[in-house]
């Protein structure tokens, strides 16, 4: 296991991942490298199809990459047998689908909760984790219910909460305001910013301007290259 | 109940309720099926080490015919016991069941439930506890019974009720002779015989050919007649002249008379298994002659030597301790030379005789019937006269009495009463000429010893006719089509949880996690739906009873909830391989 830094939260090495699709090859990663300290935040931005939802899946441990490597706090998470990639995972990352990714049948509070029953944390130790995670969010009051009662937005905060109920120390999130109005966009661009200014890494994919106004980091991907470099202030 | 959660509530109610009525329809096809395979297996009677002889090629075992002959000498064999019976296809307060004749109610001793078990043959019917409730019988009923065979009815009385615990509680018994008359077979011929004691292989070898017998005598007059196991003439020799006489017999136990002018001689009986010489000259020993006289007669019987040898009054008849030669018997008025070859009796009537008796052979079509044994016997049981005769008519000197005759063809044999003296001819009418290959040495060279497998494949093919094998083939697809159903049904239920499982996964959960809280409880669900099926696919099976011709479907649960937890578990184990899958790749498929 390699040793782990305190310093790069995340890097990549000649990342490359490819599709085939019947005869068909997509390169959706060609030779991607970067490297981001922890408690910063990257947005990657690029049109549909640029290879964003791929960059963010191989980050954070989801889709192993055909070449390069991926480090998280130093740790080539490839190198790790699955096993150990899925407890590194539950360790130190949470990922923010793009789609609503919610169990209907259980209230939003079991929602939340789902990664703690995943990690075998008692109902008691549950509780007020849930409850600080949704406060965070703002549905303290709607934790019972279902989340075909409450509106997009906030199925969107749900799918945050749950991000965060762990306190991990990497947030991935796939395209936070797809979908959602300009104000409850606006809000949740918010909460993520709060969240890395209390020393959360967050990368972050989005085809909106708006999120990337607010964030330090961005790149640009287009047919799987990074089109401009690293620490581009907006 | 997180599980119930993943796997969402709606598409487990509709998964339970799809797989409880696909589990109780295939476990109702196999309980059927088992059931009527098991049945058939054991209608046929046999345990493993038992072998069944049947005739080659008949269509069912309602179609065979088998010497009965043959049972009587397989059981002069040592060790070796075999139980002849019929088998047909009956029909009772008008509804189907089989009926099995026996002359050996061994099997059933102990076994009676209701009423008792007769101690002789007479009208009377048993019942298996099945039929007997099917038939809504009592003990002491009287039943008119008739078969395609037997389209005249036969009245019986309901003796008792028995419980094998196996597909014969479904049938019927009665005595060997109704069960022949009910088959429609010929006198000596029963539908199979259950031979326990020797092997299949070694029986084939005893029946495949035909043994060669050498007769050596010395030129007399008179006839050589054979009997079979039953007493039943099968041929008849004239010993007129001296040349060694050849025959060719099946394998059996076989009784050699010898016959002439009022006298006949039982010469040896022996078990035919190999080639043999019978040497008639060469016969020693103390023979018995029983000369029919009255008390007051007091002959004296000379050896040709001259020496007297004394007789003695045994209430019916004077009887001489002989050993084998000629003798001359000495009345008052008159003397008779008499050849002893064997324990004999002589009737001096038969040689003083003037009368005679005409018979005359006829088959059904009135048509003439010749090369056919006649024998008489008297009112004890004893032959008084024996011959093959080649013309329809003959004509045997007979003293005044009452008689017996029999007239053999094999396999048909007629019997008349007769009053000697009698101005008629006495005409014997054969049952038919149905089918004239099956004379004795032509059925036993299609005899097939068979073990009972063997012969429940073949009966259950042919026994239950095609609706049994539509029923069979219905069966098979309904269970086919069953087990296809379920793996349709494991799918969508994993296809409406997919979505979730893949949250799951992305929310870092191993596959261990997975395990515990969908698929673990998914196999108690399997597990408790496949009893709960089985014990509906019984109740339903029972309250069903279902039958072809009278049989039953004998099942067990045991067996039913064995198949329904196999496919259960085999259904499951598809729905856990496509999770292992899903997790494996990462549910991109």
């Amino acid at each position: 296991m390699n040793k782990a830094s305190s310093e790069i939260a995340l890097s990549l090495e000649g990342v490359t991942k490819t599709y085939y699709i019947g005869a068909s090859k997509i390169k959706a990663l060609n030779n991607i490298s970067l490297k981001l300290k922890e408690g910063e935040s990257l947005c990657i931005m690029g049109p549909s199809g640029s290879g964003k939802t791929t960059l963010l899946k191989v980050s954070a441990g989801l889709l192993k990459p055909d070449s390069g490597k991926v480090k998280l706090f130093g740790m080539d998470i490839y190198a790790l047998s699955d096993k150990e990639r899925i407890k590194l995972r539950r360790l130190l990352t949470a990922f923010m689908f793009q789609e609503d990714l919610l169990i209907e049948t259980m209230s939003i509070k079991e929602n939340v909760e789902l990664p703690l029953i995943i990690e075998g944390y008692s109902k008691e130790a549950r509780e007020p984790l849930v409850e600080k995670a949704l406060k965070n969010v703002g549905l303290e009051n709607k934790s019972d219910r279902k989340p075909s009662e409450v509106s997009g937005g906030e199925r969107r905060r749900i799918s945050l909460a749950r991000c965060l109920v762990k306190s991990p120390k990497i947030i991935f999130v796939d395209e936070p305001t797809s979908n959602l109005d300009s104000v409850t966009a606006s809000a949740m661009l918010q909460l993520l910013k709060e969240l890395n200014e209390k020393g959360a890494t967050i990368i972050l994919s989005t085809h909106d301007p708006l999120v990337a106004e607010i964030f330090n980091n961005i790149i640009y991907l287009r047919d799987g290259l990074i089109q401009k470099g690293l620490k581009i202030k907006y | 109940m997180i599980s119930i959660k993943v796997l969402k509530p709606k598409a487990i109610i509709a998964f339970m309720l799809a797989s409880l009525l696909t589990l109780t329809i295939a476990n109702s096809a196999f309980a059927l099926l088992y059931g009527f395979s098991s049945s058939m297996l054991k209608a046929m009677g046999g345990l493993s080490k038992e072998v069944l002889i049947i005739q080659e090629g008949a269509k069912s075992i309602h179609t065979s015919w088998v010497p009965l002959s043959l049972a009587e000498s397989l059981n002069k064999l040592p060790n070796v016991k075999a139980k002849p019976f019929t088998l047909t296809p009956s029909i009772v307060n008008g509804q189907p069941v089989i009926v099995r004749g026996l002359s050996i109610l061994f099997d059933y001793e102990n076994k009676i439930i209701e009423g008792a078990l007769p101690k002789e043959d007479g009208a009377w019917i048993l019942f298996g506890e099945k039929a007997y409730k099917k038939l809504r019988l009592k003990i002491g009923d009287i039943i008119a019974i008739g078969s395609p065979k037997n389209p005249s009815l036969i009245f019986l009385i309901v003796a008792g009720v028995y419980k094998l615990g196996d597909l014969r509680d479904y049938e019927a018994v009665v005595p060997l002779n109704l069960g022949l008359a009910l088959a429609g077979l010929p006198k000596g011929f029963v539908s199979a015989i259950q031979v326990e004691g020797i092997k299949k292989e070694a029986l084939k070898k005893l029946l495949e050919k035909p043994y060669k017998i050498e007769i050596i005598h010395e030129a007399i007059d008179g006839q050589l007649t054979i009997l079979d196991a039953l007493s039943l003439p099968i041929a008849s020799i004239s010993l007129k002249d001296s040349k060694p006489k050849k025959l060719e017999l099946p394998f059996g136990y076989y009784t050699f008379i010898y016959q002439a002018s009022g006298l006949a001689s039982n010469i040896t009986s022996l078990l035919l298994t190999k080639d043999q010489t019978l040497n008639l000259s060469l016969k020693k020993g103390l023979f018995k002659l029983k000369a029919i006289l009255p008390a007051s007669v007091n002959p004296a019987l000379i050896s040709e030597s001259g020496k007297e040898i004394k007789g003695f009054w045994v209430g019916d008849s004077w009887l001489f301790n002989v050993s084998q030669g000629a003798y001359i018997l000495k009345l008052k008025n008159s003397s008779f030379k008499i050849l002893i070859q064997g324990d004999s009796i002589f009737n001096p009537a038969f040689a003083e005789n003037q009368q005679s008796l005409k018979v005359k052979v006829l088959w059904r079509d009135g048509t003439e019937a010749s090369n056919y044994i006649i024998s008489i016997k008297n009112l004890n049981g004893e032959l008084v006269f024996g011959a093959e005769s080649h013309t329809s008519t003959i004509t045997i000197p007979l003293p005044a009495g009452e008689y017996e005759i029999e007239v053999s063809k094999p396999p048909y044999l007629a019997k008349a009463h007769v009053n000697v003296p009698s101005k008629e001819i006495i005409s014997i009418t054969l049952s038919g000429l149905s089918n004239p290959s099956k004379i004795p040495l032509e059925a036993f060279k299609r005899l097939k010893p068979s073990s009972p497998i063997e012969a429940s494949i073949m009966a259950l093919s042919m026994l239950i006719g095609l609706a049994a094998s539509m029923l069979l083939a219905l069966t098979i697809a309904l269970t086919i089509l069953s087990a296809f159903a379920l793996f349709a049904i494991y799918k969508a239920l994993y296809s409406f949880a997919k979505e979730n499982l893949k949250l799951l996964w992305m929310l870092n959960a191993e596959s261990s996690f997975i395990f515990k809280t969908v698929t673990m409880p998914i196999l108690a669900l399997s597990l408790t739906l496949s009893l709960l099926s089985s014990i509906l696919a019984f109740i339903l099976h029972e309250s069903l009873n279902l039958s072809i011709l009278g049989y039953g479907a004998l099942t067990l649960f045991q067996f039913i909830f064995a198949y329904s937890t196999l496919l259960a578990l085999t259904s499951w184990l598809s729905f856990q391989a496509e999770i292992n899958k899903s997790i494996k790749e990462g549910f991109m498929h």
